[in-house]
Protein backbone atom coordinates (compact mmCIF):
# COMPACT_ATOMS: atom_id res chain seq x y z
CA UNK A 1 0.00 0.00 0.00
CA UNK A 2 1.81 3.07 -1.24
CA UNK A 3 0.77 6.70 -1.00
CA UNK A 4 0.05 6.49 -4.74
CA UNK A 5 -2.45 3.68 -4.09
CA UNK A 6 -4.14 5.78 -1.40
CA UNK A 7 -4.30 8.79 -3.72
CA UNK A 8 -5.89 6.72 -6.48
CA UNK A 9 -8.41 5.18 -4.07
CA UNK A 10 -9.20 8.66 -2.73
CA UNK A 11 -9.80 10.04 -6.24
CA UNK A 12 -11.85 7.02 -7.37
CA UNK A 13 -13.84 7.06 -4.13
CA UNK A 14 -14.57 10.79 -4.57
CA UNK A 15 -15.84 10.19 -8.09
CA UNK A 16 -17.93 7.17 -7.04
CA UNK A 17 -19.53 8.90 -4.04
CA UNK A 18 -20.30 11.98 -6.12
CA UNK A 19 -21.89 9.94 -8.90
CA UNK A 20 -23.96 7.96 -6.35
CA UNK A 21 -25.22 11.23 -4.85
CA UNK A 22 -26.03 12.69 -8.28
CA UNK A 23 -27.96 9.57 -9.33
CA UNK A 24 -29.94 9.67 -6.07
CA UNK A 25 -30.57 13.41 -6.37
CA UNK A 26 -31.61 13.21 -10.03
CA UNK A 27 -34.00 10.35 -9.34
CA UNK A 28 -35.47 12.27 -6.41
CA UNK A 29 -36.04 15.31 -8.62
CA UNK A 30 -37.74 13.26 -11.33
CA UNK A 31 -39.56 10.49 -9.40
CA UNK A 32 -40.06 11.98 -5.95
CA UNK A 33 -38.44 11.03 -2.66
CA UNK A 34 -40.71 8.07 -1.85
CA UNK A 35 -39.35 5.76 -4.56
CA UNK A 36 -36.03 7.45 -5.44
CA UNK A 37 -34.18 6.34 -2.30
CA UNK A 38 -34.76 2.62 -2.72
CA UNK A 39 -34.43 2.67 -6.51
CA UNK A 40 -31.12 4.57 -6.51
CA UNK A 41 -29.76 2.28 -3.77
CA UNK A 42 -30.64 -0.81 -5.82
CA UNK A 43 -29.27 0.75 -9.00
CA UNK A 44 -25.88 1.88 -7.65
CA UNK A 45 -25.25 -1.31 -5.70
CA UNK A 46 -26.10 -3.72 -8.51
CA UNK A 47 -24.33 -1.67 -11.20
CA UNK A 48 -21.31 -1.18 -8.93
CA UNK A 49 -21.08 -4.91 -8.18
CA UNK A 50 -21.36 -5.69 -11.90
CA UNK A 51 -18.65 -3.19 -12.79
CA UNK A 52 -16.32 -4.56 -10.09
CA UNK A 53 -16.80 -8.07 -11.53
CA UNK A 54 -16.00 -6.79 -15.00
CA UNK A 55 -12.87 -4.89 -14.04
CA UNK A 56 -11.51 -7.69 -11.82
CA UNK A 57 -11.29 -9.94 -14.89
CA UNK A 58 -11.00 -7.58 -17.86
CA UNK A 59 -7.42 -7.27 -19.19
CA UNK A 60 -7.81 -3.51 -19.65
CA UNK A 61 -8.13 -3.05 -15.87
CA UNK A 62 -5.44 -5.53 -14.83
CA UNK A 63 -2.87 -2.98 -13.60
CA UNK A 64 -2.61 -2.19 -9.88
CA UNK A 65 -3.33 1.47 -10.59
CA UNK A 66 -6.58 0.63 -12.36
CA UNK A 67 -7.60 -1.75 -9.58
CA UNK A 68 -6.94 0.91 -6.94
CA UNK A 69 -8.76 3.71 -8.77
CA UNK A 70 -11.68 1.78 -10.30
CA UNK A 71 -11.98 -1.14 -7.87
CA UNK A 72 -11.28 -0.06 -4.28
CA UNK A 73 -11.89 3.59 -5.16
CA UNK A 74 -14.71 4.05 -7.65
CA UNK A 75 -16.75 0.86 -7.09
CA UNK A 76 -16.27 1.03 -3.32
CA UNK A 77 -17.31 4.68 -3.19
CA UNK A 78 -20.13 4.23 -5.69
CA UNK A 79 -21.77 1.38 -3.76
CA UNK A 80 -22.86 1.57 -0.14
CA UNK A 81 -23.65 -0.83 2.67
CA UNK A 82 -24.44 1.87 5.24
CA UNK A 83 -27.19 3.04 2.88
CA UNK A 84 -28.65 -0.49 2.94
CA UNK A 85 -28.46 -0.59 6.76
CA UNK A 86 -30.30 2.75 7.04
CA UNK A 87 -32.78 1.69 4.36
CA UNK A 88 -33.88 -1.19 6.59
CA UNK A 89 -35.14 1.33 9.18
CA UNK A 90 -36.73 3.77 6.74
CA UNK A 91 -39.32 1.35 5.41
CA UNK A 92 -41.68 -1.16 7.06
CA UNK A 93 -39.93 -4.53 7.66
CA UNK A 94 -42.28 -6.35 5.30
CA UNK A 95 -41.08 -4.11 2.47
CA UNK A 96 -37.48 -3.51 3.54
CA UNK A 97 -36.40 -7.13 4.18
CA UNK A 98 -37.51 -8.56 0.80
CA UNK A 99 -36.07 -5.48 -0.94
CA UNK A 100 -32.71 -6.01 0.80
CA UNK A 101 -32.81 -9.72 -0.14
CA UNK A 102 -33.46 -8.79 -3.77
CA UNK A 103 -30.56 -6.30 -3.68
CA UNK A 104 -28.14 -8.87 -2.24
CA UNK A 105 -29.33 -11.45 -4.78
CA UNK A 106 -28.95 -9.10 -7.74
CA UNK A 107 -25.62 -7.86 -6.39
CA UNK A 108 -24.30 -11.44 -6.26
CA UNK A 109 -25.59 -12.24 -9.76
CA UNK A 110 -24.42 -8.84 -11.04
CA UNK A 111 -20.84 -9.42 -9.91
CA UNK A 112 -20.83 -12.93 -11.44
CA UNK A 113 -22.26 -11.57 -14.72
CA UNK A 114 -19.65 -8.78 -14.81
CA UNK A 115 -16.88 -11.29 -14.11
CA UNK A 116 -18.07 -13.52 -16.98
CA UNK A 117 -18.18 -10.50 -19.28
CA UNK A 118 -14.63 -9.59 -18.24
CA UNK A 119 -13.37 -13.14 -18.83
CA UNK A 120 -15.04 -13.20 -22.25
CA UNK A 121 -13.08 -10.10 -23.23
CA UNK A 122 -9.71 -11.88 -22.88
CA UNK B 1 -34.97 18.59 -2.49
CA UNK B 2 -34.88 21.25 -5.18
CA UNK B 3 -32.49 21.28 -8.12
CA UNK B 4 -30.50 24.10 -6.47
CA UNK B 5 -30.08 22.02 -3.29
CA UNK B 6 -29.03 18.89 -5.20
CA UNK B 7 -26.41 20.70 -7.28
CA UNK B 8 -25.15 22.97 -4.48
CA UNK B 9 -21.37 23.20 -5.17
CA UNK B 10 -20.53 23.12 -1.46
CA UNK B 11 -22.41 19.85 -1.03
CA UNK B 12 -20.78 18.36 -4.15
CA UNK B 13 -17.27 19.29 -3.00
CA UNK B 14 -17.99 18.05 0.53
CA UNK B 15 -19.31 14.70 -0.70
CA UNK B 16 -16.34 14.23 -3.04
CA UNK B 17 -13.81 14.96 -0.28
CA UNK B 18 -15.63 12.91 2.37
CA UNK B 19 -16.25 10.05 -0.07
CA UNK B 20 -12.56 9.97 -0.96
CA UNK B 21 -11.54 10.02 2.71
CA UNK B 22 -13.97 7.21 3.58
CA UNK B 23 -12.70 5.13 0.65
CA UNK B 24 -9.06 5.63 1.67
CA UNK B 25 -9.84 4.51 5.26
CA UNK B 26 -11.72 1.46 3.94
CA UNK B 27 -8.77 0.65 1.67
CA UNK B 28 -6.44 0.62 4.70
CA UNK B 29 -8.89 -1.52 6.70
CA UNK B 30 -9.38 -3.97 3.81
CA UNK B 31 -5.94 -5.49 4.43
CA UNK B 32 -7.33 -7.13 7.58
CA UNK B 33 -8.26 -10.54 6.16
CA UNK B 34 -8.64 -14.09 7.37
CA UNK B 35 -11.44 -16.64 7.29
CA UNK B 36 -13.61 -13.72 6.13
CA UNK B 37 -12.74 -10.22 4.84
CA UNK B 38 -12.81 -8.86 8.40
CA UNK B 39 -11.54 -5.41 7.47
CA UNK B 40 -14.37 -4.77 5.00
CA UNK B 41 -16.91 -6.17 7.46
CA UNK B 42 -15.59 -3.81 10.15
CA UNK B 43 -15.65 -0.87 7.72
CA UNK B 44 -19.29 -1.62 6.86
CA UNK B 45 -20.29 -1.90 10.52
CA UNK B 46 -18.45 1.30 11.48
CA UNK B 47 -19.93 3.21 8.54
CA UNK B 48 -23.46 1.98 9.34
CA UNK B 49 -23.13 3.12 12.97
CA UNK B 50 -21.74 6.48 11.89
CA UNK B 51 -24.48 6.95 9.25
CA UNK B 52 -27.21 6.25 11.83
CA UNK B 53 -25.58 8.60 14.34
CA UNK B 54 -25.08 11.39 11.74
CA UNK B 55 -28.69 11.20 10.47
CA UNK B 56 -29.94 12.04 13.96
CA UNK B 57 -27.10 14.34 15.07
CA UNK B 58 -27.24 16.54 11.93
CA UNK B 59 -31.02 16.35 11.62
CA UNK B 60 -32.25 19.54 9.93
CA UNK B 61 -28.90 20.35 8.31
CA UNK B 62 -29.13 18.77 4.86
CA UNK B 63 -25.59 19.77 3.86
CA UNK B 64 -23.95 18.00 6.80
CA UNK B 65 -26.24 14.98 6.43
CA UNK B 66 -25.23 14.70 2.78
CA UNK B 67 -21.51 15.11 3.48
CA UNK B 68 -21.37 12.70 6.44
CA UNK B 69 -23.97 10.08 5.44
CA UNK B 70 -23.68 10.03 1.64
CA UNK B 71 -20.02 11.05 1.53
CA UNK B 72 -18.07 9.72 4.51
CA UNK B 73 -20.23 6.73 5.54
CA UNK B 74 -21.02 5.90 1.90
CA UNK B 75 -17.34 5.98 0.97
CA UNK B 76 -16.28 3.97 4.02
CA UNK B 77 -18.87 1.24 3.39
CA UNK B 78 -19.08 -0.88 0.27
CA UNK B 79 -21.53 -3.27 -1.31
CA UNK B 80 -19.43 -4.25 -4.32
CA UNK B 81 -16.65 -5.73 -2.14
CA UNK B 82 -19.23 -7.88 -0.35
CA UNK B 83 -20.49 -9.12 -3.75
CA UNK B 84 -16.98 -9.76 -5.05
CA UNK B 85 -15.80 -11.64 -1.96
CA UNK B 86 -19.02 -13.68 -1.76
CA UNK B 87 -18.91 -14.77 -5.42
CA UNK B 88 -15.21 -15.63 -5.19
CA UNK B 89 -15.71 -17.66 -1.99
CA UNK B 90 -18.67 -19.49 -3.56
CA UNK B 91 -16.70 -20.13 -6.78
CA UNK B 92 -13.81 -21.67 -4.85
CA UNK B 93 -16.12 -24.23 -3.30
CA UNK B 94 -16.46 -22.57 0.10
CA UNK B 95 -20.26 -22.44 -0.03
CA UNK B 96 -20.66 -21.92 3.73
CA UNK B 97 -18.47 -18.81 3.95
CA UNK B 98 -20.48 -16.45 1.72
CA UNK B 99 -23.61 -17.37 3.68
CA UNK B 100 -21.92 -16.54 7.00
CA UNK B 101 -20.38 -13.39 5.53
CA UNK B 102 -23.74 -12.20 4.18
CA UNK B 103 -25.62 -12.87 7.41
CA UNK B 104 -22.90 -11.19 9.51
CA UNK B 105 -22.82 -8.19 7.17
CA UNK B 106 -26.59 -7.74 7.16
CA UNK B 107 -27.21 -8.37 10.86
CA UNK B 108 -24.21 -6.44 12.25
CA UNK B 109 -24.52 -3.49 9.85
CA UNK B 110 -28.23 -3.02 10.50
CA UNK B 111 -27.71 -3.40 14.27
CA UNK B 112 -24.92 -0.83 14.13
CA UNK B 113 -27.17 1.58 12.19
CA UNK B 114 -29.88 1.08 14.81
CA UNK B 115 -27.42 1.84 17.64
CA UNK B 116 -26.22 4.90 15.74
CA UNK B 117 -29.79 6.15 15.39
CA UNK B 118 -30.24 5.53 19.10
CA UNK B 119 -27.10 7.39 20.21
CA UNK B 120 -27.30 10.24 17.70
Amino acid sequence: MTSRDFSLVFLGGSLGALLRYLIGGSLELTLGSSIAGSLSLLMVNVLGAMFLGLLNFHPRFSSESNKSFWGAGFCGGFTTMSGVALFLYQYPPLLAMPAAAVMFGFGFIGYAAGANLGRASK
Amino acid sequence: MTIVEVFNPLVLIGIALAGGLGSAIRFAMSKLQGYLPWGILLANITASFFAGWAVVYFNGNDTWVAVTVVGLAGGLSTFSSWAGASVQMAASGKAFRPAIYTILTLVLSSTAAYLGLLFG
